[in-house]
C-alpha cells in the first residue's frame, strides 16, 4: 500500500466511524416544560358570596329606599341567597352594598385580569330586563373605585326574569386604569343600585372566562410629517358642487396641472394623482341662489389630519385664473377643541400677479386668527366663501412649505 | 304583554316614494307628512292641536307606543346608542358588539308595534366625536331592521348639518334611508346645506325649535341671554313656515322641540310646557302651523322684560338688597283675567351639551315692595352672586307664558 492509499484509508475509517456515532439532534432546543403555576387556581378568594354566615356583606341596614334581605326561599345553592329591593329617589343620592371578599384581604387581580370574570346568579321577582340596573365597582385599597355594568353577552340567554339565570360580568371591562385603580391591591366589591329594582342574586364568584373581542387603538388620523401636501384632488370628497341646485360651481378636469418636476411628496398624494380639480366659479350675488357661495374639502377624506408638526410653518397655497381675485373668505375647521374654525379673508398681501389672468395665493396659517388654540391634531376641513360677484377659476390648493411674514406672506414676490 | 297585541294587530306599512316633485312618506299607501312633537307625554294635546306623530328618543319605555296609539299616533321610535362624548369607546368591541344585539332584541320585539312610523337609529352621536366607527355600528343596526322588518324605514338624526357628517353616512350606512336633523338656529340654511353636502334621500327636521342655549349671546359674566317667550313663539312660527313647510321635496315632516319641559340652561329654553306642567304659547303655535287656525283660546305672551328700564340683553348689575324695578310687556291674546307669578334662581352657567341631563336649582327666597298689572318692584338678594328673575303669567285655564332676565349683585 503506498502512501496515498494508507492516507486514504484513514480518512475513510475515520469517516465511517465518525459518521456511526453521530448522534440525532434536534433542530431546535426543546423547551423543557415546566409546570406553570395557573393563576387562577392558584388565586385563593374565588368565591365572593355563597351563604350569608360564609360571606360577609356590607350596606344591609334597611333604608326608606332599600331593603337587602337574606332570601332563604327558592335559593340558587346553599342555604339564602340576597334579595335586593330598591327605589332610587331624590332622598337617597346612594344605594348600594359592598361585599368582603375573603374578609377585605388585598388581592392581586392583575394576572386574572384578561381572562376572568365575575360571575352570579340572578332572577328578577316579575317582568324581564335586558339590562340589571347594578353598577359594579373594585375599590383598591386606596379608596380609588373603577367599574363596570353588566352588558347583554355576559347574561345567559340575554335575559334576566324569574328563572335563575348566569351573568357574567369580565374583569376587563372595569375601568380601572382611567379610574387609577391599583388592580394588584383589590379590598372589596361594591354594587350601587340604579333607578329601582326586584332580584335575587346568588352564587357570586370568580371564574375563568374569555371572549374573543377586543380593544383597538384605531383613531381615523393620518399625520402629516411633511410638505407639501395636495390638497382637493378628489371630486367625492368636496362639497358645495351639485349643478342639480345651483350653476354657481362647476367642476372642470385639469388633467397634468401638476408639473411632472414638482418635489411634492408621494405619500401626502390622494390616489387619483394626475388629476387636480379645477372650480369654475360664476357668482351673482344679486341671484336667486346667491346663498350657495361655499364649497369646501377635506384635509384628509373626511378623517382627521394631525397636522401638528407642519402647521407652524405652512401656508394654504392656490391659484386664481379670472381677471382679478374676489373677496374670498376662508375658513380652517377641526373635529375637536376650541375654538373649531378659524378663518381669514384673503387681501392684497396674500396676492401675486403671475401673470394678466393668473393669480397665486399664499396664506400662511399664522396669519389665521386664533391659530395656536385650535386642535392640530385633528384637522377636519377647509372652506371657501366667495363673498361678491365674480367669474373665476380656482385650482391647485395645497398646503406648502412657508416661513416668512405671515402678515404679508408675499413681500419676496414684489 | 302590549296593548296592542290585544286590542290592535295591524301593524303600518311606511315606505318612501320618489316622484319628479320629490320623496313622500306613505303610511299603508296612503300620503303622510309628519306633523310632529319629540315628546313623552301630553300626546292627548299633540292630537287636539293636529299633530301626527310624537318622537320618542330611546325604546326603554316603549309603554309610550301603546300611549301614542291610544290618541292615534304615530312614533318616531329612538333606539339609544351610546355617544362618545359620554363616553362610549366605539374601539372597545365588547361594548359594541353588546351594544347592537340588545338593540337588536328590542328592535324584534317592537318593530310590529302599529304605532311604529320610522326607526331613529341614535340620537346625535356625530356631537364632539372623532371615532367614525360609531357609523359601523348604526349601519349594523339598519342593516338588520332591513332584514328583519320592511315596514319601516331607517333614519339616523345628526346635532346639526355638516360636510363630513352626509359623506360618513353615505359611505357607512348605505342602510339609511332618510337622515334626520336636529337643528335649531341652522335650520335657516338646513335646505341648503342639505343640497350643498350631497344628501340625496330624504330628511326629516327631528328637532326644531328656537335657537339652544349652545347658540346663545351671553352677558359680560357668562349668563346665557334668553329671549322671553312670545318672541321665541313667533321664532317657532317663522321657521315651521319659512324652512320646515318651505322644503316639500326632501323633507318629510318635521318633530318641534320639546313638547314637554326640561332643563337646559334655563327652566324655560326648550319647553314648551314650564315644569308645573303648564303650556305656554309655543304649543297655540303648533297648533297654527298644523292646523291652519289659532285655538280659541290662546295663551297670553310676554314680548319684553326689562330691569330699571334696560333690555333683557343687557348686564345689570346691582348693589346687596337693592331695590329694582322689573317691568314686562305682553298681549293678553284676549285674555280677561290674568295671574302674575315671580321666582328667583341662582344662575347655573351650565356648560353640557347635546341635551344632557343639568339639575335645575333650587328657587330662591327674595322681598317683593310692589307689584303693578306690568311691573314688579323686588329687593335683589342681599348676597353677591349672579342671579335670573322669572316672570310667569297665565290665564284661567292655566296656558302660561314666560320671561326671565340675569342680573348679578356685587358688595356694599
Amino acid at each position: 500500500m503506498n502512501k496515498l492509499n494508507k492516507y486514504i484509508l484513514v480518512w475513510s475509517l475515520l469517516l465511517f466511524f465518525s459518521c456511526n456515532s453521530m448522534k440525532t439532534v434536534s433542530l431546535y432546543d426543546t423547551v423543557v416544560e415546566k409546570d406553570i403555576e395557573d393563576p387562577f387556581l392558584s388565586f385563593p378568594f374565588k368565591d365572593i358570596f355563597t351563604d350569608s354566615d360564609k360571606t360577609g356583606v356590607f350596606g344591609m341596614k334597611t333604608h326608606p329606599c332599600k331593603e337587602i334581605t337574606f332570601d332563604t326561599i327558592n335559593n340558587f345553592s346553599g342555604k339564602d341567597h340576597l334579595h335586593l329591593k330598591w327605589e332610587k329617589t331624590k332622598n337617597c343620592k346612594w344605594l348600594g352594598l359592598g361585599f368582603k371578599w375573603g374578609n377585605f384581604k388585598s388581592k392581586n387581580l392583575t394576572p386574572l385580569f384578561e381572562n376572568s370574570a365575575i360571575q352570579f346568579m340572578i332572577r328578577s321577582n316579575s317582568g324581564e330586563f335586558y339590562n340589571i340596573p347594578m353598577l359594579f365597582g373594585l375599590s383598591d385599597y386606596s379608596g380609588k373605585q373603577c367599574f363596570s355594568k353588566v352588558n347583554i353577552l355576559g347574561m345567559e340567554d340575554g335575559v334576566v326574569d324569574q328563572k335563575w339565570r348566569k351573568v357574567s360580568l369580565p374583569l376587563s371591562t372595569f375601568n380601572h386604569n382611567k379610574k387609577g385603580v391599583k388592580i394588584s391591591n383589590i379590598k372589596e366589591l361594591r354594587v350601587q343600585l340604579m333607578k329601582k329594582g326586584n332580584f335575587h342574586i346568588d352564587d357570586i364568584k370568580l371564574v375563568p372566562y374569555n371572549h374573543p373581542y377586543k380593544i383597538s387603538t384605531e383613531t381615523f388620523t393620518k399625520k402629516f410629517n411633511t410638505l407639501p401636501i395636495n390638497l382637493g384632488s378628489e371630486k367625492k370628497y368636496w362639497w358645495g358642487v351639485n349643478e342639480n341646485y345651483s350653476s354657481n360651481f362647476k367642476f372642470k378636469t385639469k388633467s397634468n396641472s401638476i408639473k411632472s418636476n414638482t418635489t411634492l411628496n408621494d405619500d401626502n398624494f390622494i390616489p387619483e394623482l394626475n388629476v387636480s380639480l379645477s372650480l369654475s366659479v360664476n357668482y351673482d350675488s344679486e341671484n336667486k341662489d346667491k346663498k350657495w357661495n361655499s364649497f369646501g374639502f377635506p384635509f384628509n377624506k373626511w378623517e382627521s389630519a394631525d397636522l401638528s408638526e407642519v402647521y407652524l410653518t405652512s401656508a394654504l397655497n392656490f391659484k386664481i385664473i379670472g381677471k382679478k381675485v374676489p373677496k374670498i373668505k376662508i375658513n380652517l375647521v377641526s373635529y375637536l377643541g376650541k375654538p373649531r374654525n378659524i378663518s381669514i379673508l384673503i387681501n392684497e398681501n396674500n396676492i401675486v400677479q403671475l401673470d394678466e389672468t393668473t393669480f397665486e395665493i399664499f396664506v400662511p396659517i399664522k396669519s389665521f386668527k386664533n391659530f395656536n388654540s385650535v386642535n392640530w391634531t385633528k384637522i377636519k376641513e377647509l372652506r371657501f366663501r366667495i363673498l361678491e360677484t365674480s367669474n373665476f377659476e380656482i385650482v391647485d390648493f395645497k398646503l406648502i412649505e412657508f416661513r416668512g411674514d405671515p402678515d404679508n406672506p408675499t413681500k419676496w414676490f414684489k | 304583554m302590549f296593548l296592542y297585541s290585544s286590542v290592535f294587530s295591524q301593524t303600518s306599512k311606511v315606505t318612501i316614494s320618489e316622484t319628479d316633485s320629490g320623496f313622500e312618506l306613505l303610511r299603508d299607501n296612503k300620503p303622510y307628512y309628519i306633523k310632529g312633537a319629540g315628546a313623552k307625554n301630553n300626546f292627548k294635546k299633540v292630537k287636539e292641536s293636529g299633530g301626527n306623530s310624537i318622537r320618542i328618543w330611546s325604546s326603554n319605555k316603549s309603554k309610550l307606543l301603546d300611549s301614542a296609539l291610544k290618541y292615534d299616533l304615530s312614533v318616531c321610535l329612538g333606539l339609544w346608542v351610546g355617544q362618545e362624548r359620554s363616553g362610549f369607546n366605539y374601539n372597545d368591541e365588547y361594548k359594541v358588539k353588546a351594544q347592537i344585539e340588545l338593540l337588536k332584541m328590542k328592535i324584534l320585539k317592537l318593530k310590529d308595534h302599529p304605532s311604529l312610523l320610522v326607526w331613529g337609529i341614535g340620537n346625535e352621536v356625530d356631537l364632539k366625536y372623532s371615532n367614525f366607527k360609531v357609523w359601523e355600528t348604526i349601519e349594523e343596526i339598519a342593516k338588520f331592521i332591513k332584514k328583519v322588518d320592511p315596514n319601516h324605514p331607517t333614519m339616523t338624526v345628526i346635532a346639526g348639518l355638516d360636510p363630513s357628517k352626509v359623506f360618513m353616512i353615505k359611505k357607512y350606512c348605505p342602510s339609511i334611508d332618510i337622515l334626520g336633523i336636529n337643528v335649531y338656529g341652522s335650520i335657516v340654511n338646513a335646505n341648503l346645506n342639505i343640497r350643498r353636502y350631497g344628501w340625496e334621500k330624504p330628511y326629516i327636521v327631528t328637532e326644531w325649535g328656537v335657537n339652544g342655549p349652545f347658540e346663545a349671546k351671553v352677558n359680560s359674566w357668562g349668563a346665557k341671554i334668553e329671549p322671553t317667550n312670545g318672541i321665541k313663539a313667533n321664532q317657532r312660527l317663522k321657521r315651521y313656515k319659512n324652512f320646515i313647510e318651505g322644503d316639500r321635496e326632501k323633507c318629510l315632516g318635521s318633530y318641534c322641540f320639546l313638547w314637554g319641559q326640561k332643563q337646559e340652561s334655563t327652566a324655560t329654553w326648550h319647553g314648551m310646557y314650564l315644569s308645573n306642567g303648564n303650556p305656554t304659547e309655543a304649543v297655540d303655535v303648533m297648533e297654527y302651523c298644523w292646523k291652519g287656525q289659532w285655538p280659541e283660546k290662546r295663551a297670553p305672551s310676554i314680548m319684553k322684560i326689562k330691569l330699571n328700564g334696560g333690555n333683557w340683553q343687557k348686564n345689570h348689575v346691582f348693589i346687596k338688597n337693592e331695590e329694582v324695578n322689573l317691568e314686562f310687556i305682553f298681549n293678553k291674546n284676549n285674555n280677561d283675567s290674568l295671574y302674575f307669578d315671580f321666582q328667583l334662581y341662582p344662575e347655573t352657567f351650565s356648560t353640557k351639551g347635546g341635551g344632557d341631563y343639568q339639575k335645575s336649582p333650587d328657587k330662591l327666597e327674595f322681598i317683593k315692595v310692589k307689584q303693578l298689572e306690568s311691573s314688579l318692584t323686588f329687593n335683589v338678594p342681599n348676597k353677591k352672586g349672579f342671579y335670573r328673575m322669572f316672570v310667569f303669567i297665565k290665564n284661567e285655564i292655566n296656558q302660561s307664558s314666560v320671561a326671565n332676565i340675569p342680573f348679578r349683585v356685587e358688595g356694599q
